[in-house]
């Protein structure tokens, strides 16, 4: 990112990732509870934005239907919390189990398929998800969903449970950046560069990209999960194309090929959704055009464009001396 | 079963068919000839029914005014997709496919609202024209006209359809502008006048489609992606760009749909969605596609 300066950057990555640590934990004692409020939801939905990110940036599959496993954690974590009565921190690991196996059934469907057949596929099975949680009342709920979602007392309170994520989402960003520059990783990206060549050097591409459909459609019910303890409800919007859409947006404008860039994004459409929608109800028109010209004129997005900045600077300065 | 139910579910499933096919046909025609997937493909398909509701609603009393209302929406959307081809979508050509979809995915959003802005969030309904409001009685089974004007129009545009592509000169270039577009240039026809042609074209049909549905349904906000996994599952199951396929597969699903709605009421649209899975796993490139055209 910074040309020759990389291996410094290296070293101090755990300190600067450290003090931003703090700092945002100290942010959840400082700030009223709205925004406190704000700032649960973006880490929340940076969780989201991750698991689109994945596939789209590091895999090259662009996929529309995230929302499907989004809903499908919240779903087994409402259904154990409600129906089974079971506790907390079990219902989380049962709302990532089923998330799981949603995305390893739908994984094995759309991995056989490339390109656009892929995109097509995923959009097809997130409809299909919301159409079985519309219309299964008897379990889901329909159309009211399921309400009443309380964590245990220590959590109720907005504070600690900013907490609780805050830590969740140090965990899951240390373990993505992990995966992401592992071997497993790097083999991602050269299905990304090339599928088929990909193939020539022995990778089995179609085994690595439904691990990481797997891996993706855990990012995505973790964030479920947490979402909804949040909102204390589940509805099966969650699964529809407005909800998968929200994860594209959120990958594309902070950039998906990056590992900070679905944060940022997930933090900007989270401060805009907060701060505009009280202006104008025309809060789908703004992400229409902003998705458009980014995608039109900048696809790195935000994090690609200061990527951009800094490479041409170093020219620059390359140049000069 | 009995005669009349099976004979009703099959004319049932037969408008269905016309209609899914009339959606999906310029959707996978696009993709045939320039190569992108237009997403809000959909979205235009509910502007479409939005302007013939606005048409039949300024010419209600006037006989006729159905179908005044079905041209002008025709005349409107061709207009309306000129300025959109000219405007950005000329661009997107030599684009990355992700990107084709993620800009084409963007239009909805802002199709979307702008139709929310201009007529409303509340269903619409139009009054039908006199001489669809009758049906046909055959012994104890009855025909609406709406139903069989919808088949009609959806097995007319579709043999004009294929008549242009597979008998005229025009319809072997627009064959030929899929697989040799550099060839196709050198041999001094406009590649681009094509590209804008086939863009206006599937438009068209899309048109043609949104007129049609307030006929059996209401207009809403929400009509694009109510039909969104059967057009999809269509374009599929037929092969991406095949124009004969999508016929087929269109009456494959629709019939699906109608007879599977008996036995699983609830269920019928995951029917087909299992369907196209299973046809995916054994024919990635669909019934009619061909290989090469799955990348």
């Amino acid at each position: 990112m910074f040309g020759g300066d990389r291996a410094k950057i290296k070293k101090i990555l755990p300190i600067v990732g450290l003090f931003v640590f703090v700092v945002m934990a100290g942010l959840g004692y400082t700030l009223d509870t709205f925004s406190v409020q704000v700032l649960t939801e973006a880490l929340i939905m940076s969780l989201f934005a991750m698991s689109f990110a994945l596939l789209y940036g590091h895999t090259g599959l662009l996929s529309f239907g995230q929302g499907a496993y989004f809903a499908c954690g919240a779903y087994g974590f409402a259904l154990a919390l409600t129906r089974l009565q079971m506790p907390f921190i079990l219902c989380i690991f049962i709302g990532i189990f089923m998330a799981c196996v949603w995305s390893w059934v739908m994984g094995y469907l759309c991995v056989r398929l490339s390109g656009i057949y892929f995109a097509i596929m995923t959009v097809v099975v997130a409809q299909c998800t919301f159409y079985i949680l519309f219309q299964w009342y008897s379990v889901t709920g329909g159309d009211n969903g399921i309400q009443g979602l309380l964590p245990p007392g220590f959590l109720q309170n907005a504070r600690h449970y900013y907490l609780f994520v805050l830590f969740v989402v140090a965990f899951i960003f240390i373990a993505f950046h992990t995966i992401v520059n592992s071997p497993f990783g790097l083999s991602l990206k050269c299905i990304r560069e090339n599928t088929v060549r990909s193939t020539f050097i022995g990778i089995k591409a179609r085994n690595h990209m439904h691990k990481a459909f797997i891996i993706s459609g855990l990012l995505a019910g973790l964030a479920g999960i947490l979402f909804c303890i949040h909102t204390r409800h589940v509805v099966p919007q969650m699964a529809n194309w407005q909800n998968s859409g929200n994860a594209v947006f959120m990958g594309i404008l902070g950039g998906a090929s990056s590992v900070l860039g679905p944060f940022l994004g997930a933090l900007i459409w989270v401060l805009l959704d907060a701060f505009i929608s009280g202006y104008t109800e025309r809060w789908p028109l703004v992400i229409g055009f902003i998705l458009f010209f980014i995608t039109f004129f900048a696809p790195g997005g935000l994090m690609g464009m200061i990527k951009y900045y800094f490479m041409r600077k170093t020219k620059r300065m390359v140049t000069e001396t | 079963m009995s005669i009349d139910l099976f004979i009703n579910q099959l004319f049932s499933g037969l408008v269905r068919s016309a209609l899914f096919f009339l959606v999906t046909s310029g959707l996978t025609l696009l993709f045939g000839v320039v190569g992108v997937l237009n997403m809000s493909h959909f979205s235009l398909y509910m502007v479409a029914s939005y302007i013939t509701w606005t048409f039949s609603k300024i010419l209600l009393g006037y006989n006729f005014s159905y179908i005044i209302a079905l041209a002008m929406a025709a005349v409107c959307m061709c207009t309306f997709a000129w300025l959109i081809e000219r405007l950005f979508f000329r661009y997107l050509y030599n684009r990355l496919m992700p990107e084709q979809l993620l800009i084409t995915f963007s239009i909805i959003y802002i199709i979307d609202d702008l139709s929310k802005v201009l007529w409303g969030a509340t269903p619409l309904y139009i009054a039908k024209p006199d001489f669809l409001t009758k049906a046909i009685n055959i012994g104890t089974i009855s025909f609406p006209l709406a139903g069989i004007f919808v088949l009609v129009l959806g097995i007319v545009t579709g043999l004009g359809t294929w008549f242009l592509l597979a008998r005229t000169r025009l319809g072997r270039i627009l064959r030929a502008a899929y697989s040799h577009k550099e060839m196709i240039s050198c041999l001094g026809i406009p590649i681009k006048k094509i590209y804008l042609a086939m863009f206006i074209f599937s438009v068209l049909l899309v048109s043609i489609a949104g007129s049609a549905w307030p006929l059996v349904g209401m207009v809403d906000l929400g009509q694009g992606h109510a039909i969104l996994i059967e057009c999809f599952c269509v374009m599929v199951i037929g092969g991406m760009g095949s124009f004969v396929g999508t016929a087929v597969a269109s009456l494959l699903v629709g019939l699906t749909y109608s007879f599977g709605i008996l036995v699983v009421p609830k269920m019928a649209t995951l029917l087909i969605f299992c369907l196209a899975g299973v046809i995916l796993i054994f024919r990635p490139w669909g019934l009619m596609g061909t290989v090469g055209r799955m990348h």
